[in-house]
């Protein structure tokens, strides 16, 4: 069977590991030196192989300004959500009981809150203006005397736009309040700098930078100290925050993934961006379409787009030459419509009508060529069905 | 007797993403090969003008997910030729596709009698998409209704 593969616009999903990446990935799954377990410091396997993920921890700290040690290894943003949220929340549930975060997070730190509501805390959501994005007032306005947590993403993985993340910090901060951000969709698209953002606390993932998929990290800011109660217990790695033998290759895979992703930034976000512009403005000549969230404040990478006049599935079905994304990978094939877009105001109809375009480093010009042909196509085609 | 995992997914607060997962729709991205053909080629779109001899009639909403919009012309109490319009998903504009086919040479009759199941057998339709299949039927014997009335 010789099929062609789609164009893959769905960066924001997961990203294709970067070649070189893979390399030291391989490299070191060869390397009989680096076969030790990192925690095992008595014999030079055990040390060399720590050696290796230590230089990988300071290689994604320095991708967000922070120091080396603040940095804990998880298995991806799902679960440095879960030991963010769930950790702080179980430590400090004697100073309150009450946490601020918003409708449109992703499902791990919705579901997070949900499993924490069960166990007695309060959660305010905040309602997004209709443009996605959460304003640092209504945070403010949102913070009670037993509020001990803000969960807020830097940029929504499904609609792209970028909350301000400085703003929120500033006001923690001054409020003595924690501030956890997910911010599995930005490193690489937008520089980060936690000490300077007054950042709590941010979740990360290898593998929507280019890096392996089963590898992210957890920043605990370290000065004043952090507590935090561990979800996972056992050998005490990773001082006692995340017990588990550390996989050396995926860690030394997400290292090298960050360093690409601050030494590439400046020149992966203007290409991409203009990318992006070229998609927009072949979308916008089927007339009939909206994109979704602040047209300004967003992410170099995503485009949200309701197309009016089109049944959601056959619009997805006629562009399976593209692989796209209607809302976020998990929650696309059901049959609901995006949380997102429902608490930006879309009707039910209009938000199964939407597909998320995500670019990424291997994006070219004539992908988004043929993705703007095929798109005018196809929505020409169904608008004609429907009269 | 041991609680399923279904209902042990149930009882826990975080049930919604349980359950997504649990009953992703293989269906929902798995079309027969004459809901491809039709969707691809859809025949007979389009609308007849008013005239004596042309029947017409609508049911649905988008809201609803599915939207037909049927006409029909009549020659010797048969009909001679069905056009639509379809919003829906690709089994509702395969349906419609094969309808329009399927429906040429029926009396009134036949098209009162009119029913979505073989219709749903023939394109494999999921049991969750049957509702859009009862909105065709609508449509289609609002038809009939029609050509009863006419003069």
């Amino acid at each position: 069977m010789n099929r062609t593969l789609p164009i893959y616009l769905d960066y924001a999903a997961t990203t294709p590991v970067d070649p070189r990446v893979a390399e030291a990935m391989i490299e070191c799954l060869r390397d009989v030196q680096l076969q030790g377990n990192p925690s095992s410091m008595t014999h030079e396997f055990g040390r060399r192989a720590r050696a290796v993920v230590e230089k990988a921890r300071a290689q994604v700290a320095s991708a967000i300004g922070a120091r080396a040690d603040s940095i804990i290894w998880t298995s991806g943003a799902t679960e440095s959500n879960n030991l963010a949220i769930f950790g702080a929340a179980r430590f400090n549930r004697d100073r309150g009981r009450h946490i601020v975060s918003a409708r449109t997070e992703h499902k791990a730190v919705l579901d997070t809150l949900k499993q924490l509501e069960a166990e007695g805390f309060e959660v305010t959501y905040l309602k997004p203006a209709c443009d996605g994005i959460v304003h640092v007032e209504q945070v403010s306005e949102a913070l009670r005397s037993d509020t001990q947590l803000v969960s807020l993403m830097h940029v929504n993985n499904e609609i792209g736009v970028v909350q301000d993340i400085a703003a929120f910090g500033r006001l923690c901060r001054e409020r003595g309040v924690l501030l956890h951000v997910d911010a599995a969709q930005s490193v690489g698209k937008i520089p980060l700098d936690v000490q300077a953002m007054n950042v709590d606390l941010m979740s990360m993932t290898a593998h929507k930078v280019y890096g392996p998929k089963g590898i992210g990290a957890l920043y605990v800011r370290r000065t004043p100290p952090l507590g935090l109660r561990p979800l996972m217990f056992g050998g005490g790695q990773e001082l006692g925050l995340r017990s588990g033998t550390l996989p050396t290759h995926q860690i030394v895979g997400m290292g090298l993934a960050f360093e690409l992703a601050q030494r590439e930034l400046t020149s992966d976000v203007a290409r991409i961006k203009a990318l992006r512009q070229r998609l927009w403005d072949g979308i916008s000549k089927c007339g009939d379409v909206e994109l979704n969230g602040d047209p300004e404040q967003r992410v170099c990478s995503v485009l949200n787009v309701s197309f009016h006049g089109i049944e959601g599935e056959s619009l997805q079905f006629a562009l399976s030459e593209l692989a796209v994304s209607t809302g976020s990978a998990c929650a696309s094939a059901s049959e609901s419509p995006s949380y997102v877009l429902r608490a930006l105001g879309r009707s039910d109809q209009l938000a199964q009508s939407s597909l998320r375009f995500s670019l990424g480093r291997y994006t070219n010009q004539a992908e988004i060529d043929a993705a703007v042909a095929a798109i005018n196509r196809e929505v020409a085609r169904l608008r004609s069905l429907a009269g | 007797m041991r609680p399923s995992l279904r209902s042990i997914a149930r009882s826990h607060a975080c049930e919604v993403s349980l359950d997504n997962l649990a009953v992703l729709p293989e269906s929902a991205t798995q079309y027969s090969p004459d809901v491809r053909e039709h969707f691809a080629n859809p025949r007979n779109v389009g609308r007849f003008e008013d005239q004596r001899d042309v029947i017409s009639a609508t049911a649905g909403s988008a809201e609803q997910g599915a939207k037909f919009w049927l006409s029909a012309r009549i020659r010797d109490d048969r009909i001679e030729s069905v056009r639509y319009r379809v919003f829906g998903c690709p089994h509702c504009i395969a349906a419609s596709s094969l309808v329009s086919e399927q429906l040429i040479g029926a009396t009134v009759e036949q098209l009162s009698d009119w029913s979505w199941r073989a219709l749903a057998d023939h394109l494999s339709v999921p049991p969750e998409k049957r509702g859009r299949l009862l909105i065709l039927e609508d449509a289609i014997r609002a038809l009939a209704k029609v050509w009863r009335a006419a003069p």
